[in-house]
């Protein structure tokens, strides 16, 4: 029983007893908010915004790790190492757009709400997944890799076998990195009409109600630190499992 | 049989292997030596389409490899390379059990097989199958390594410095261990190594081979008795070249009628051996006895030095 845990299981316990019955946190968060002003945001169910923003989260990292994994691997083929260094420069540029430009782009082209902001989360996932992706396919030790040939392994065979088992917790690595900005990056897309906890967010900073701002953000920052959490436990165990 | 015929390799410029022929009978274990970069590996690797000739071919049972699917060839060719090379993600069941599983084998077979493996190369199948590469030993792995090749059965069984990176004494053991798994299973071997007494221990002939070619290929006492060039000459000098020679010869060869006092030595024992106790106890002769301690004749001081001497031309 360390401090972390602890910890830990105080933050899970706090967030779900927030979105059970928010105005039990009234009289803490009361000096926060303006005279006469609602302390606790009532616009919108706070559970349901958390679970719409967790859902639009999750769909774009399933992407984002799918399409990731697959040009990983893609590019370290035979036939794909000739497009490794331009998978590279695309998906670095994807990186070096700001979220709000990709959002921006998007709303014209698909209109407002989850889409381009779900556009905007996947753009953000796919380079890290596939960076992460491409170091584990890496990793795997030249010996095992002529072993898995002698042995009598198909390519595919060593790629399901022996390849991505070693690159799996170098794949977690990357899913972690691509959900922590994605919960973040889902914050601004409340910006385009998204309904994330974003909207919480901006509506305390629009009618400058700190409360408002506390709330928002601070489900925000539990929900990024809960989600790293499980994944870098994912990652240890897969790491322990498949070792090299 | 594998035969290979005219066998070249070339990397750019440089010819890796070149113009190389050779042919190992069934049942016959092949050691193939030569300094470091002279095409071994490459020669090696030809003969399971590790690598792929760039002129002549191998033939395997009558069947020329490139005609057939590398992976399947693969499959019914044993396999060890220097340190094991061992999946690191899997136990050592999994990893012996690997082309098993490959082929589809009935489960249970799959375990019977796995465990005679292990029992056979000195595991405990209950200790030692449930662990991963990084909880064995190096002299372990390779175990696992030898036993992972040998798993699906095949007649053949390539090996690339399987020992190099053993300490002397678990290196010897190894070596005693796979000549006794050759003889059971009459398997054939093709070697490489660049240590001259591991050739000579287990190669029933050894091949020489110096920038790509091929020198010299004959039995352990042709080569250090008569090279066949400088290079494989030097290959071979050493001080200790007629203690080289006489290991491979045994006492049998020697015994002569008569008597002789002190302890005897057995009729099998090596004329290394023999010379060693010899001299040890400053005797000129030592009583031979056969396996059942019966009196066969002696050996002499005389006739073993002559045996490590350089034969006359
Ligand atoms: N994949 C490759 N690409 C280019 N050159 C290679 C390749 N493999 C081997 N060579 C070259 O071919 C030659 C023979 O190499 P090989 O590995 O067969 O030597 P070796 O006798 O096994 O040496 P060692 O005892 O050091 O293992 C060397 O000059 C090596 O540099
Ligand atoms: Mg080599």
């Amino acid at each position: 029983m360390n401090v972390a845990f602890v910890a830990r299981v105080a933050l899970i316990v706090s967030v779900a007893a927030f979105l059970a019955a928010p105005s039990i946190f009234e009289p803490l968060l009361r000096s926060l908010a303006p005279e006469g002003a609602p302390v606790i945001y009532r616009h919108a169910n706070l559970a349901e915004l958390t679970a719409l923003h967790l859902g639009l989260t999750a769909l774009a990292l399933a992407a984002s790790a799918l399409v990731g994994v697959i040009l990983a691997i893609s590019v370290t083929q035979p036939w794909g190492r000739e497009f490794l260094p331009l998978s590279r420069s695309l998906a670095n540029a994807g990186q070096t757009f700001p979220p709000v430009a990709v959002l921006a782009i998007a709303v014209p082209a698909v209109g407002f709400g989850a889409e381009p902001t779900l556009i905007a989360l996947i753009i953000y996932g796919i380079l890290p997944v596939f960076e992460n992706a491409l170091a584990g396919l890496g990793r795997a030790p030249a010996r095992a890799l002529e072993a898995a040939d002698a042995c009598g392994m198909t390519r595919a065979q060593r790629l399901r076998k022996v390849e991505l088992p070693l690159a799996l917790p170098a794949i977690l690595a990357g899913l972690r990195l691509a959900a922590i900005s994605g919960v973040a990056t889902a914050t601004i897309g409340s910006a385009v009409a998204a309904r994330t906890l974003g909207e919480v967010v901006f509506a305390g900073l629009a009618s400058n109600n700190l409360a408002y701002v506390v709330q928002g953000a601070g489900l925000i920052a539990a929900l990024a630190i809960l989600i790293s959490d499980a994944l870098l436990a994912m990652e240890r165990k897969a790491a322990e499992a498949f070792p090299v | 049989m594998i035969a290979i015929e005219r066998l070249s390799k070339r990397y750019g410029e440089t010819a890796a292997v070149a113009d190389v022929s050779l042919e190992i009978a069934e049942g016959e274990s092949l050691a193939i030596v030569g300094s470091s970069g002279s095409g071994k590996s490459t020669l090696l690797k030809t003969i399971n389409r590790l690598v792929e000739p760039s002129a002549g071919r191998v033939v395997v049972d009558g069947e020329d490899v490139s005609t057939v699917a590398p992976h399947l060839l693969r499959r019914r060719i044993g396999y060890v390379m220097q340190g094991a090379g061992l999946f690191p993600h899997r136990t050592a069941f999994e990893n012996i059990s690997t082309t098993p599983r490959l082929l589809r084998w009935e489960e249970p077979r799959i375990r019977a097989r796995v465990d005679e493996l292990l029992t056979l190369l000195g595991l405990d199948p209950a200790t030692y199958g449930p662990r991963k590469p990084h909880e064995l030993s190096g002299g372990e792995q390779q175990r696992v390594g030898v036993a992972r090749a040998l798993a699906a059965e095949p007649r053949v069984l390539l090996m690339d410095e399987p020992f190099g990176a053993l300490d002397p004494a678990v290196r010897a053991k190894a070596q005693v261990d796979l000549a006794a798994l050759r003889k059971r299973l009459g398997l054939t071997i093709v070697l490489v190594t660049h240590d001259m007494d591991e050739a000579a221990r287990l190669g029933d002939r050894i091949a020489v081979m110096h920038r790509g070619r091929l020198l010299q290929q004959g039995t352990p006492a042709e080569i250090f008795s008569r090279p066949a060039t400088p290079e494989v000459a030097a290959l071979v000098a050493s001080d200790d070249r007629p203690f080289r020679l006489l290991a491979l010869g045994s006492v049998r060869d020697l015994v002569e009628p008569g008597s002789a006092a002190g302890d005897p030595v057995a009729v099998e024992a090596t004329l290394r051996g023999a010379l060693g106790a010899l001299l040890w106890s400053r005797r000129d002769a030592a009583p031979v006895v056969g396996a059942g301690g019966e009196a066969l004749g002696i050996v002499t001081l005389k006739r073993l030095i002559e045996a490590g001497a350089e034969p006359k031309a």
